[in-house]
């Protein structure tokens, strides 16, 4: 045991891999007598020859001494200088020893027979994969022992000195599980003959007992079965617990099973008591290691290693603790170890970081050790083989000294040196450290030959050139430093400077770009970085263009030189022909030809053809044809162009056309002005557009049409013939809105506009009329005119032909019958005129088109008029007093007034009975006075001409006026009008009337008061809608009187609406009875949908899709579990939860009636009826009792047979929902926690402002006198309640 | 019960200028009733319901200075109303009468679709408003008495200027049948109104819209009022409920039903706007607690079944034995009140009950079939009634003339009897003079000065 180095010796450094097998050896070989002594002692009579035997074994292992790992050998020869790596020394034998192997490894190690008759458990394995065991008791012992035998060091190599003189008592050796194979110890009774109930007492007798010897049995080292294997699909995962035969994968697989703990009956490796050290300084001193390491417990052993070939150490260090007793407190090498690895791990020592693992068996630091030794060989065969000869591994002192003074590059350049052989040398930090390729070559790599900037192509850089640093490869970890900031994603140098390249993107851009802002001209070191920047990469880089685009590229150019050889052939070939063709004479003749040819046929248009065109466009000529085809007379049309001509030559502007600021009109205010197709466009525009009341009832997803044309920048001819037009169509065109508006600036070309502005946008003159007669069309369609009866009956026939079909006599007939606003009449009289006209421009040209009987039957018919007026007359006067007494009398027509004659004269006569005498003479004076007064009017409707065809009234009555006082002053004229009515009016009685011109005025303004209008009217002055006068004048004077249900439904705005949806149902079934029930339901189906649309808003709808998603949920629970009342009752609490909005309002249907005040989807709970639950007597006695009070509806229902809920006088309004054959409710009685309770649910999805019904269910007494009518008013009414 | 004012709680009127000092009643009686009616602070026997025993208590309480000053008066027992004028030229039945609020003018509609206006001091008739197409069966006066509103059988109100005799271009339509009943918001800002088609409409005047429909009844609506600050609207039909609405919300707030659920024929908050009136066709006038939804008071004595008449609330005061002028006693500012009710009968009687006692302190009797219009005049001691007859009567209330109401009338039934029946005896010569009267001449007063 030769001890040569220096102080640190005696605890050895390393055990380099390969050595277990020599290290067993020489535990082998220390055992010590003392040692064997102690094993003797505890082990049993048996061990003796253990005992023995591990003494041949450690003679063995000294002879063995031989079996060298080829390192250790290797490690001998190669450091000479290196005294510590002495591995057969003395000291290193001895820890070995004491560090790690028991002796009954040892001895096993050595003779397997031993091992077994130790006992333990044999390892089939070799020695050397056998895994090295913690210390156990007995050896740590010995070591202690031996530490103190060897004497030597041992103070100096475990400065640890607490270490315990003897091992916990509670690591004891572990027993052995199994009792070791030895002589039978007894036999076991397998079949008894006694026992066996089949023998006979002879056979029991025969026979005997056998047994079976047991205690010879071998080990056997087969493990037990593994009990889980038993389970079934246990290794597939697919078992099942026989007891839980749920879905749920049974996984006896513990997941979260404890960590497996080690105790005393554990058998294998104990629990880690070494650690693995490494990333320290690996010039660290072995005691600060061991201090550092000391304190998570008592350090037994430090080994760090060292490079076998270069003898420097690799800075790995295996930690090896010990148990202890601290503080009296127990310390266990494990918990130490555990301890270190946690607290420790991550921690400095100086300025390095440590890293700290547990390690079982030492493996882990083998491998460690050895990685960092195969780099070590890596590298110095790497450095030998480079071209430039690697500096002669530095003397230990260097290295040391250069370890040293490790951290910051001390030798990084300093100035512009230059020289790149001075590169720095990075020490090795550690064994990750010495990964690192040789940093002087490699920096010397990073320079690179080529030009960089020739392969950076796009992406963005920025160039350091070499002026401002020196072109150095070491620089770039630290300029790469320097830059961290920012993202670049590679720093490349080339001998014209430094390159740091960015991502190729936007952000990229962005980020050379910060990177120049921030660092151009900062340091770095003592030099100043100018940089330049290239934010979108190599400036000069040219892309090499794609090989398709060169073919296309080539045959453009192809393309391009034919066309342009081609063209020079083709002006060759014109040269020629002009040189032929060289004849200034004929080439103005030419020119003449055409000039002249186009002004003949500009002079024919414009002088021939215009004038007999427009000649044959005359109205006038066109009337035969025009009847014929039953168009309308355009002279209305021609009136108004020249009115419109006028107005708008003088100067004023129609009301259309857009003021300017000014007040003037923006295109016509300057006539002059040069015409800019843009100037009125835009802005103005859109704005004067935005200006005018947009359409709110406007749909907005309809395509509107395209806004107005720019009409004022158009020629006046434009203006004339687009006028009317959109004067017509302005609603449409108008309806503006906002949002639409930029739409349609964006979707409208741009040249839209010049394109308006020329006068060749035929599309826009001809749209235009085309729609104005489209509408009017339509319009007339519409209009179909409704005639009265009496009408109907005279003019039958006639009513469904055109006017302009009708011969004169027949439109004479319908000018007089219809009332003049009639569509139908003004157009009869249109045509009349227009018959008359041309006849009489028929006369003057002497052409007789029509026959003579029309003229006579004109007579004939006018004849009959005039002898039916005196008959008419008297009828008239009979009831003037009729008239004065109530001043608005009806009368249509003369005829009606023949009809009516009988009636009216009872009346006058009844009301000359009634009223008080008055004095005959008044009346007469009065009747006088009114008349002079009417005869100082004016007879503005008489219109005064020569008749030449046949004898013409002078005055047309006209027969549709009301006879008030307007009328007849309007009736009579002149004093033979003034004398006949006198006459008339004769036989009349008077009124007195007080003073009769205020009288007059007083009827007048009440008319125009009710009416609205003065002067004579057509119309009766009256009361609208429902009316029936009261006999004694107003309501209040004539008494409180019962109103029976069908007057009322005839006033009542409720009533009248569903009165008016029957009639409607009950019309339809007429026209189609066989559809009738379907059809009626369609139509209530089809009109509740349509107020859904209607009154549907989103929010609604998107309410109602909700509630219908809840509803099918809620559906599909009810078809589960179809009608229990379990689900009713989950329903009553959700109607408990989310009332439904309901009102109570007047019904048609009876009284009051509650309705929906939202959509109520199907089946949903609407209400509770609640009221007062009364015992069925009482609910009798009640019930006679409203009856007698006349409360008018029934609010008792019946729940039970003898439970009955009363809600007349206490109870929700749920009592209003009154009764129909076809409900859209039904009434369910459910239990809800015991209790009865009457709930109404909808049976069709309702919409809002619906009547809620359900059906009474009254029972039917048919035969009853007392039945209760249904008035509900569906298709299939009943008629009757009960 | 007794309402009764304190001094410092009536002022007194301004008497209008154009009155002439001879006048003879333009008297702040009424006033009186008028200004409690809208006195925040009102008197507080009338928030009590009436108790004929705390009246005495209540008196001596409110009035202990006026009894200091003056020997305390016993409450009359009965009334003296005398026939004063008798209006005629409506043509058919009048339908209403109403004084305007500041006692200027009545107005009387008729069968015959004419409005009447009169001067109330005169009677002389000052317009006759003409536009309506029918019947009118209510009218109302806006508080300033400027604006006359009628509702018709042909289904508009109608609102009139008074001033001018014209009507404001723009009616009411809505209803879709005829008015009932009217009523004008004691801010003039809104009018109710019921109808024929059940629906009592609430429109707000300027802009001539319904503000709200009222879903109020199955029947007529014969009656609607304003309570006296205008929160309250009160309905009747002849469905037999009386409703009272909340004016902003629109919101039923009351239902008074009857046992007998017999059809209600008008109604009419108290001035102090704690009870509402209201007529009945079983022959009664109920005095409703309407907070308590109880019935406080049954006036019975007149006969009421078929048509719909009109009550009215009056206030009277103890006439000193010398027979002092209501004017002068006013002056005094002392008078202790009480509060009686008007209501016509279907046989042509008055009658006039005491609010507390229900007792009948005078049947009027006069006309000539049912009695469907009174009113009283606010500021002066007249009341006006109309009915069938065509005619309209206006009664002044002079100091009881018998010698036993000087007494003290209530020691002596007989003489109550008498005095009551006072204008019964004299009903035949009242005819007789009525009926002379008729001269084509119309709205002159009758100078009906004969009394009993």
């Amino acid at each position: 045991m030769s001890h040569t180095g220096g102080g640190v010796e005696g605890v050895s450094r390393s055990v380099s891999p390969g050595t277990l097998k020599r290290k067993r050896e020489m535990a082998g070989f220390t055992h010590s007598p003392t040692a064997n002594t102690t094993a003797d002692k505890l082990s049993s009579s048996n061990t003796f020859t253990s005992s023995r035997l591990s003494h041949g074994t450690s003679a063995d292992g000294r002879t063995t001494t031989k079996y060298r790992s080829p390192d250790s050998d290797e490690m001998q020869q190669s450091d000479s200088g290196d005294t510590l790596r002495g591995i057969g020394s003395a000291s290193s034998l001895a820890s070995t020893a004491s560090s790690v192997f028991s002796s009954n490894s040892h001895a096993f190690a050595q003779n397997r027979k031993a091992s077994l008759m130790n006992g333990l458990t044999p390892l089939t394995s070799h020695s050397d994969s056998s895994p090295p065991k913690p210390s156990s008791p007995p050896t740590s012992k010995a070591t202690a022992n031996m530490a103190s035998t060897n004497g030597l060091l041992a103070t100096a190599r475990l400065p640890a000195s607490d270490t315990p003189p003897e091992p916990p008592a509670a690591h004891k050796e572990r027993p052995r599980m199994l009792p070791s194979p030895g002589k039978a110890k007894g036999y076991r009774v397998v079949w008894d003959p006694e026992l066996d109930g089949k023998l006979s007492k002879e056979e029991r007798k025969r026979a005997t007992l056998r047994k079976r010897e047991f205690g010879t049995e071998k080990y056997e080292p087969d493990p037990p079965p593994d009990p889980r294997l038993a389970i079934p699909g246990y290794m597939s995962g697919q078992c099942r617990a026989k007891d839980r035969p749920s879905k749920a994968i049974w996984r006896p697989a513990p997941y979260n099973l404890p960590p497996y703990k080690v105790d005393r009956y554990s058998v294998g490796p104990g629990e880690p008591q070494q650690v693995v050290a490494l990333g320290f300084d690996p010039f660290l001193p072995e005691a600060t290691l061991k201090l550092n390491f000391s304190t998570y417990g008592s350090v037994a052993l430090v080994q760090s290693k060292t490079d076998p070939e270069t003898g420097s150490f690799l800075g790995i260090a295996l930690i090896k603790y010990r148990d202890t007793i601290r503080d009296g407190l127990e310390l266990t090498a494990v918990a130490a170890a555990k301890r270190a690895e946690t607290e420790f791990n991550g921690e400095r020592i100086g300025l390095h970081t440590i890293k700290v693992q547990v390690d079982r068996e030492g493996r882990r630091f083998k491998r460690y050790v050895e990685n960092a030794l195969k780099k070590a060989r890596e590298e110095r065969a790497k450095g030998r083989s480079a071209s430039i000869a690697p500096p002669p591994p530095p003397p230990a002192v260097a290295a040391i000294r250069a370890a040293d003074a490790s951290a910051p590059p001390l030798n990084a350049p300093k100035g512009p040196s230059g020289k790149s052989s001075t590169a720095p040398i990075k020490p090795p930090e550690g064994p990750r450290a010495s990964i690192a390729p040789n940093p002087k070559s490699a920096a010397a790599s990073l320079i690179e030959e080529e030009l960089v900037l020739s392969k950076i192509k796009r992406k963005p850089y920025i160039t350091i050139p070499h002026a401002s640093v020196p072109v150095l490869g070491t620089t770039i970890p630290h300029l790469k430093k320097r830059l961290k900031a920012y993202d670049w994603r590679e720093v490349r140098l080339d001998k014209s400077g430094y390159y740091v390249v960015f991502e190729d993107s936007k952000r990229g851009e962005d980020e050379t770009e910060r990177c120049f802002n921030e660092c151009n001209q900062a340091l770095l070191f003592t030099y100043k970085m100018g940089m330049e920047c290239q934010k979108y990469g190599n400036p000069n880089y040219e892309r090499s263009p794609s090989p398709e685009r060169v073919i296309v590229a080539k045959q453009k150019r192809e393309n391009f030189d034919r066309l342009k050889r081609e063209d020079a052939e083709d002006m060759e070939i014109e040269k020629k022909n002009r040189a032929e063709n060289m004849a200034p004479v004929q080439g103005a003749l030419e020119q003449l030809r055409i000039e002249l040819r186009d002004r003949i046929m500009g002079d024919i248009k414009t002088r021939i053809a215009i004038p007999v065109f427009h000649e044959s466009l005359d109205p006038a000529k066109h009337t035969a044809k025009r009847r014929k085809l039953g168009l309308p007379d355009p002279s209305d049309n021609d009136n108004n162009k020249g009115s419109a001509l006028l107005f708008h030559k003088a100067g004023d502007t129609p009301p259309h056309i857009p003021k300017g600021r000014h007040g003037y009109p923006l295109s016509h205010s300057k006539p002059l002005r040069p015409h800019d197709p843009h100037h009125q466009r835009g802005r103005k525009g859109e704005r004067e557009r935005d200006r005018l009341p947009a359409n709110a009832f406007a749909d907005e997803r309809r395509r509107r049409p395209a806004p107005p044309k720019a009409a004022h920048t158009r020629g006046l001819h434009f203006k004339l013939q687009q006028m009317y037009a959109e004067e017509e169509d302005s609603d449409d065109e108008r309806r503006t809105s906002i949002t639409r508006d930029t739409e349609d600036q964006e979707s409208r070309p741009l040249s839209r506009a010049s394109r308006t502005s020329t006068p060749f946008d035929t599309d826009s003159v001809a749209e235009t009329p085309q729609h104005k007669r489209r509408k009017v069309e339509d319009w007339e369609e519409e209009e179909k005119e409704v005639f009265d009866g009496l009408q109907k009956q005279l003019l039958g026939h006639l009513l469904h032909k055109e006017p302009e079909d009708l011969a004169t006599r027949e439109l004479e007939q319908v000018v007089n019958t219809l009332p003049r606003t009639s569509k139908y009449a003004i157009r009869a009289r249109t045509e009349l005129y227009i018959r008359q006209r041309s006849k009489d421009d028929d006369d003057l040209f002497q052409i007789t088109s029509r026959p003579k009987f029309d003229f006579v039957a004109d007579y004939v018919n006018d004849v009959a008029m005039a002898k039916q007026e005196p008959e008419s007359r008297p009828s008239v006067d009979s009831d003037v007093k009729a008239v004065k007494e109530k001043a608005k009398r009806k009368r249509k027509t003369k005829k009606q007034l023949m009809e009516e004659q009988e009636a009216l004269k009872a009346e006058a006569k009844r009301a000359k009975a009634v009223s008080k005498p008055i004095a005959q003479e008044t009346v007469a004076k009065i009747e006088h006075k009114e008349i002079e007064m009417e005869a100082v009017e004016e007879l503005q409707h008489a219109r005064y001409k020569f008749t030449h065809d046949k004898p013409r009234r002078t005055v047309e009555d006209d027969r549709d006026m009301i006879l008030d006082i307007d009328g007849w002053q309007e009736l009579i004229k002149d004093d033979e009008d003034l004398a006949f009515a006198k006459k008339a009016f004769a036989d009349e009685a008077r009124y007195d009337i007080g003073d009769a011109k205020l009288w007059a005025w007083k009827q007048k303004e009440i008319k125009s008061l009710n009416s609205g209008a003065y002067g004579p009217v057509q119309a009766e002055t009256g009361i609208e809608g429902y009316y029936v006068p009261n006999l004694t004048g107003c309501a209040r004077t004539e008494g409180v009187k019962k109103i029976l249900n069908e007057e009322k439904s005839k006033y009542l705005p409720h009533r009248i609406k569903v009165q008016r949806a029957r009639e409607e149902r009950q019309a339809q079934a007429k026209a189609d009875p066989s559809v009738a029930a379907n059809a009626a339901a369609e139509a209530a189906k089809i009109a509740a949908a349509e107020k859904i649309a209607s009154t549907a808003t989103s929010r609604s709808n998107r309410v109602n899709n909700r509630r219908l998603v809840n509803d099918i949920t809620l559906q599909r629970q009810t078809l589960a579990t179809a009608n229990s009342d379990a689900d009713v009752a989950i329903r009553f609490n959700q109607l408990k939860k989310r009332k439904k909005l309901v009102k109570f309002d007047r019904s048609a249907i009876h009284g009051w009636g509650l309705y929906a005040e939202e959509n109520i989807a199907v089946t949903d709970l609407i209400i509770e009826y609640v009221g007062e639950k009364v015992r069925q007597k009482i609910a009798d006695l009640r019930e006679i009792r409203y009856e007698k009070q006349g409360v008018g509806s029934s609010y008792l229902f019946r729940m039970m047979d003898d439970e009955i809920v009363d809600a007349t006088k206490k109870g929700g309004i749920a009592r209003f929902i009154n009764h129909s054959c076809s409900p859209n409710c039904t009434a369910k009685i459910i239990k809800v926690e015991g209790t009865p309770r009457i709930v109404i649910y909808a049976l069709k999805d309702i919409s809002k402002n619906e009547e809620l019904t359900y059906d009474y269910k009254f029972e039917r007494e048919l035969g009853s006198t007392d039945r209760i009518p249904c008035l509900c008013g569906s298709a299939n009414c009943k008629g009757f309640l009960n | 019960m007794s309402i009764s004012t304190s001094p410092r709680r009536s002022p007194k009127r301004k008497r209008s200028e154009s009155e002439d000092a001879h006048n003879y009643d333009t008297s702040t009686e009424g006033s009186a009733a008028l200004q409690y009616a809208y006195d925040e602070e009102m008197p507080s026997e009338l928030r009590t319901p009436p108790q004929e025993q705390e009246q005495d208590q209540d008196s001596e309480e409110q009035d202990s200075a006026a009894a200091a000053k003056k020997p305390k008066l016993e409450r009359p027992k009965q009334l003296n109303y005398t026939p004063h004028m008798t209006l005629r030229g409506h043509k058919r039945g009048i339908s209403a009468v109403k004084y305007s609020p500041d006692g200027k003018w009545l107005a009387s509609c008729s069968a015959d679709a004419t409005i009447k206006i009169w001067s109330a001091r005169t009677g002389a008739l000052a317009h006759t408003l003409e536009g309506h197409l029918a019947g009118i069966s209510t009218i109302a006066w806006s508080p300033d008495s400027l604006i006359l509103a009628s509702g018709s059988d042909d289904k508009l109100i109608r609102l009139w200027n008074v001033s001018t005799g014209k009507p404001l271009p723009q009616p009411l339509v809505g209803h879709a049948n005829y008015i009932y009943s009217l009523a004008f918001s004691p801010k003039g800002n809104m009018i109710v109104s019921g109808s024929y088609d059940e629906a009592v409409f609430l429109w707000d005047v300027r802009t001539a819209r319904v503000m709200r429909s009222l879903p109020a009844h199955s029947d007529p609506v014969s009656g609607v009022d304003f309570v006296r600050d205008g929160t309250l609207i009160a309905s009747c039909s002849t469905d037999g409920l009386i409703r009272i609405w909340d004016t902003g919300t629109g919101q039923c707030l009351k239902t008074l039903v009857h046992e007998d659920n017999a059809p209600v024929t008008s109604v009419r908050f108290s001035p102090n706007g704690r009870y509402v009136l209201a007529c009945t066709l079983d022959s009664c006038v109920r005095l409703w607690d309407y907070v308590d939804g109880r019935v406080v008071k049954t006036y019975q004595g007149h006969r009421n079944e078929k048509y719909s008449i009109n009550t009215a609330f009056g206030v009277y005061s103890a006439i000193g034995e010398e027979g002092v002028d209501m004017a002068e006693e006013e002056e005094e500012g002392d008078v202790e009140k009480w509060a009686f009710a008007v209501g016509g009968s279907d046989d042509g009687r008055v009658l006039v009950w005491d609010v507390s006692s229900k007792e009948v302190l005078q049947e009027l009797q006069g006309h000539d079939g049912a009695v469907l219009g009174v009113d009283i005049s606010g500021v002066s001691q007249l009341m006006a009634t109309c009915g069938l007859d065509k005619t309209i009567k206006i009664w002044k209330r002079r100091p009881v003339v018998s010698a036993a109401a000087t007494n003290g009338a209530h020691e002596d039934e007989t003489e109550i009897t008498l005095a009551v029946r006072l204008p019964s005896a004299t009903r035949p010569a009242q005819e007789d003079g009525l009926s002379t009267n008729a001269t084509p001449v119309v709205g002159t007063p009758v100078a009906s000065t004969e009394e009993g």
